[in-house]
């Protein structure tokens, strides 16, 4: 009787499950790390301009995001603080008088230095007498840069 | 008594691809919650220049040198539209409005000014919407201009 042979096992495939186990800890790691989806106080409820230019910020690192929309005399303007929670920041506040805004743009301008950056954040609709006061409120707490988020806009721009 | 031998049965399926489709979902889904598909957004950057009085007026550097302010007055007009006007240029379209910039500009940098040291000053009215004040800033851009910033409104 010949002998009977078993076929060749082809095993020479690696064992990917340790592969898939440091793709998953890493991927933990970097959301846990990186700031992938934190907030930095956006309102994404407002409707912002488009333009056709702009920059890209290299770092949100030391800027304070401000939603400006229109109130009734003065504009509501929200942030997010120290507390990481969405406050208002009123320009006049109406029970004490204090100017709120230009009070927390002051502090955190003596924190952040000549680098310190407000990001405005304002309605399209919005009239220019809100967006006015706070950067009077901007221009008050000595802060120098000061830049507007717009939408992009995609076309092709004509040399002139 | 003859037996043949079992034939190989050499079934090459080529590697394993079912870990790398569980990745790939993973990832997917990490993107589908930290990622935004809104619309692309960036930044106009505006400055604010030395003020001698005012609001935000600081005492400027000893050997400091006023930058050419070019003052753009932006209004509504009759009919909700923006009305932009400097010197005895006016345009109502921001496409028009960029090109006289344009124009404006040739003409300071012809006259010796250099583009660092002037100063574009944009005058809204009170009642001029926001987005108005950016396709005007955004046109000031476009002409080239490096310096542009927002005044008191009249």
């Amino acid at each position: 009787m010949s002998k009977h042979v078993l076929p060749e096992v082809h095993n020479a495939h690696p064992n990917v499950t340790p592969l898939i186990d440091i793709v998953m800890c890493l991927i933990i790691f970097f959301m846990l790390v990186a700031k992938i989806g934190v907030s930095d106080g956006s309102d994404a409820k407002i409707v912002i301009p488009s333009s056709i230019l702009g920059a890209k910020l290299e770092s949100m690192a030391n800027t304070l995001v401000l939603n400006v929309t229109a109130g009734a005399e003065q504009p509501i303007v929200t942030a997010i603080l120290e507390n990481q929670q969405q406050q208002q920041l009123h320009v006049i506040d109406p029970i004490s008088g204090k100017k709120q805004l230009k009070e927390s743009l002051d502090l955190l301008r003596t924190r952040g230095g000549e680098a310190f950056r407000v990001i405005i954040r304002g309605d399209a609709e919005m009239d220019y007498r809100y967006l006015e006061q706070v950067l009077i409120s901007c221009a008050e707490a000595k802060v120098q840069n000061v830049s507007f988020v717009t939408r992009t806009i995609e076309t092709t721009v004509a040399q002139h | 008594m003859k037996m043949n031998a079992a034939k190989k049965a050499h079934y090459d399926s080529g590697p394993n691809m079912t870990p790398l489709v569980d990745v790939v979902m993973v990832i997917l889904i990490f993107l589908m919650l930290a990622g935004s598909f809104g619309g692309a957004e960036h930044y106009l950057v505006s400055n604010m220049p030395f003020t001698p009085q005012g609001a935000g007026s600081v005492k400027p550097p000893p050997s400091f040198v006023p930058d050419f302010p070019f003052d753009i007055r932006v209004d509504r007009g009759a009919e909700g539209q923006m009305v932009a006007r400097f010197g005895d240029t006016q345009a109502s379209e921001p496409e028009d409005l960029l090109l006289k910039l344009s124009n404006r500009r040739k003409q300071l940098l012809s006259a010796g000014k250099t583009i660092d040291k002037i100063q574009v000053q944009i005058s809204p009215g009170k009642r001029v919407p926001y987005r108005m004040l950016i396709d005007v800033y955004d046109a000031a851009l476009r002409a080239e201009f490096q310096k542009v910033a927002f005044a008191t409104s009249h």
